[in-house]
C-alpha cells in the first residue's frame, strides 16, 4: 500500500513538473547562447580558460622529468667541457 | 647511480592529480552549489537564462580541462609506481596532493582573479577583495603544509616492486 502511494506521488511530482514554466529547456534562447559563445571572442575566451591549467600541467609535467632533464644538461656540460679542453 | 632515489615522479603525479581535485571542488562547492561565481561571471554576469548558459558553457570546458590534468597526473602516478627508482610512500604522495590543491588555488587565483579579473571568489559579495586575497593565502597554507608532508616521508625508500 505504501510503495502504491510512493509511486502516485512521485508520478504526481514528475507530472506537475513537465508543466512547469521554469523546467522548460529554453528552445527559443539556443540561438542566442550559441551567439555568446561562438563570437569573436571565443578563441581569447578558451585561452583565458585554460591559461591556469595549462600552467598548473605544465609545471607538474616538467617536475616528473626534472631529474632527467638535469641529468641531460649536466652529461651536456660536461661533453662540451671536455671538448674545449680537447680542443685546447 | 642505479640506486639512486627520485622523490619528483611522485611528488609531480601527486601535485597534478592534487591540483586537478582541487579544481573540481572549486567547480562543485563555489560555481554550482554556493553558486559564487561562474568561469566569465564577471564579464559575462548570469543575469538571465542565456549568460548563465553561456557561463556554463565556460564551466565545463573548465571542467573538462581539469579532467585531463587529473588524467595525466593518473598516469604519471602510474608510471611512478612501475619504476624501481621511485620510493612509494603514501605520506609523499598525500602531501603533493595537498601542494597540488595549494598550487590550484593560488596560480588560479593569481591568473583569473587577480590578473584577468574574469571572475572572483564571490561576484555577488561587498568584499570581492577579502575573499579573493583568503583564497590566495589558502593556497600558500596548502602549499607550506604539503610540502611540510612530504618532507616528513623522506625517510621511506622503499619502492612499489620492492615492497612485500
Amino acid at each position: 500500500m505504501r510503495s502504491v502511494l510512493r509511486a502516485t506521488l512521485c508520478g504526481i511530482i514528475l507530472v506537475s513538473g513537465s508543466f512547469s514554466i521554469t523546467a522548460s529547456a529554453c528552445p527559443e534562447c539556443r540561438a542566442s547562447v550559441q551567439g555568446g559563445i561562438y563570437n569573436q571572442d571565443f578563441l581569447a575566451n578558451l585561452f583565458v580558460i585554460l591559461l591556469p591549467i595549462l600552467v598548473l600541467t605544465a609545471i607538474g609535467v616538467g617536475f616528473y622529468y626534472a631529474d632527467e632533464l638535469a641529468e641531460r644538461v649536466k652529461e651536456g656540460i660536461s661533453k662540451w667541457l671536455t671538448k674545449e679542453d680537447a680542443a685546447l | 647511480m642505479a640506486n639512486e632515489r627520485r622523490r619528483s615522479p611522485l611528488i609531480a603525479a601527486g601535485v597534478l592529480m592534487g591540483a586537478g581535485l582541487g579544481g573540481f571542488i572549486d567547480g562543485i562547492s563555489l560555481h554550482q552549489i554556493l553558486q559564487w561565481h561562474n568561469m566569465l561571471s564577471a564579464q559575462i554576469p548570469p543575469n538571465d537564462l542565456v549568460n548563465v548558459k553561456i557561463n556554463m558553457f565556460w564551466d565545463g570546458m573548465f571542467h573538462a580541462a581539469t579532467w585531463v590534468m587529473t588524467a595525466i597526473g593518473l598516469a604519471l602516478l602510474w608510471r611512478a609506481g612501475a619504476r624501481k627508482d621511485v620510493p612509494w610512500s603514501g605520506r609523499t604522495f598525500f602531501g603533493s596532493l595537498v601542494v597540488g590543491w595549494g598550487l590550484f588555488n593560488f596560480i588560479e587565483g593569481l591568473i583569473d582573479h587577480q590578473i584577468l579579473g574574469i571572475h572572483h571568489v564571490s561576484d555577488y559579495s561587498a568584499n570581492r577583495l577579502a575573499l579573493d586575497l583568503a583564497f590566495l593565502a589558502s593556497g600558500v597554507v596548502m602549499i607550506l603544509g604539503g610540502w611540510a608532508l612530504i618532507r616528513t616521508g623522506q625517510s621511506d625508500d622503499v619502492s612499489r616492486g620492492e615492497r612485500s
